[in-house]
């Protein structure tokens, strides 16, 4: 997991400290820090500008109030890191993000013509035509569909280029059930974007 | 033990080797088309990440200044410690309202009763009268008052009156 480090300036760890005797200077520059980045994770996770701005500040909230609990056994990015995560995935439960048709393979098939169910073409325009803010929405969507806990092994594998060990510690999961997620949350979306990143 | 999907996982990733990645391949002989399935897993991450760019976060120096401003604000609205009673406190406050209750015993409910007719301070208890004074115009008859606190009741000892005229002016 690598942490956007800044030359300048006092080290995280220096920084903590600080935070940890009430200097919100201190915290205000880890802020500057990481706030791209961790923007970025969560608008990944909640595909939304909205929710990512407001979660990602509520995650950094959560990080001021329990870093007097940070005591240094990981770095404070990773630390960070699982609190916004623990924020962005609880948010999604919330909203019930799962549906009922978590493992509905037919999902995304309605259009497909007969005999090509692992192929569906729901668009019948040329795909290699599809703006990017189409094909953008078109993995919102998909993503949607998956579970707050598949969504995150996602992001944080195929996105954020995590390993196993790396996500299993920041989800609180075990190797694997990392893996076992891994494998249903790609086969979902193998089966609703196929046809997007197949003919690309 | 591995199960099928974590280990047909690592295996799109990479992940396994020597013996687990032979003894794996061997068990995928059954499933013609696992191949083309890793190559379009494979294909779908690189699809993920082609397009998984965000864009920057929008005015950044006022979501720090809105983090900043919620710390504040929790600061602010932070309550003080509540009254918390311990030991100590409670002693404390037993003493202070013994001290209390017994200034205003002392200074509210007299210890002695007043003897009635005869104020210890020249002060006249309301409704009662007090000999000042008493003579007789007869100097063979001589007055004593006589006064006793514990019964309250003053007596006037006449002496050589043979009997009190109804008409008698006792001032």
């Amino acid at each position: 997991m690598e942490a956007e480090h800044s030359t300048d300036g006092p080290d995280d760890l220096e920084l903590v400290a600080g935070c940890q005797r009430g200097d919100t200077a201190a915290f205000n520059t880890l802020v500057t820090r990481y706030r791209n980045r961790a923007y970025s994770i969560m608008y990944q996770l909640v595909r939304n500008e909205q929710d990512a701005w407001d979660l990602t500040q509520e995650g950094f909230l959560k990080a001021w109030r329990s870093i007097g609990r940070f005591r240094g056994q990981s770095s404070f990015y990773t630390w960070f890191y699982r609190i916004l995560m623990n924020v962005g995935i609880d948010w999604l439960r919330r909203k019930q993000v799962k549906t009922e048709h978590e493992f509905d393979e037919t999902l995304g098939l309605k259009n497909a013509a007969p005999g090509a169910a692992t192929v569906p073409h729901a668009e019948l325009q040329p795909l290699v035509q599809m703006a990017d803010r189409e094909i953008r929405h078109r993995i919102d969507a998909a993503l949607l569909l998956l579970s707050a806990e598949h969504r995150a092994v996602i992001v944080l594998r195929e996105i954020d280029g995590l390993d196993y060990q790396e996500i299993a510690t920041l989800t609180g999961c075990s190797l694997g059930t990392v893996m076992s997620r891994l494998f249903y949350a790609r086969k979902k979306l193998q089966t609703l974007l196929r046809d997007v990143y197949e003919n690309l | 033990m591995k199960t099928f999907e974590e280990k047909y996982t690592a295996w799109i990733d990479g992940e396994l080797s020597g013996a687990e990645l032979a003894a794996f391949e061997r068990e995928l002989e059954g499933h013609p088309d696992a191949q083309a399935d890793r190559e379009s897993t494979l294909k779908l991450g690189e699809f993920l990440r082609r397009n998984s760019e965000v864009a920057p976060l929008a005015h950044p120096d006022f979501f720090n200044h809105q983090i900043l401003q919620r710390i504040e604000a929790e600061k602010t609205v932070a309550r003080p410690r509540g009254w918390e009673w311990s030991w100590p406190r409670l002693a404390w406050a037993g003493m202070a309202a013994l001290l209390v209750a017994g200034f205003l015993f002392k200074a509210w409910i007299p210890t002695e009763p007043q003897p009635l007719g005869f104020a210890e301070s020249g002060s006249e208890a309301p409704g009662v009268a007090e000999i000042v004074h008493v003579s007789a115009g007869d100097p063979s008859i001589s007055v004593t008052p006589m006064h006793d606190s514990r019964d309250n009741v003053t007596v006037l000892w006449l002496e050589g009156l043979d009997y009190l005229p109804a008409s008698y002016n006792l001032r």
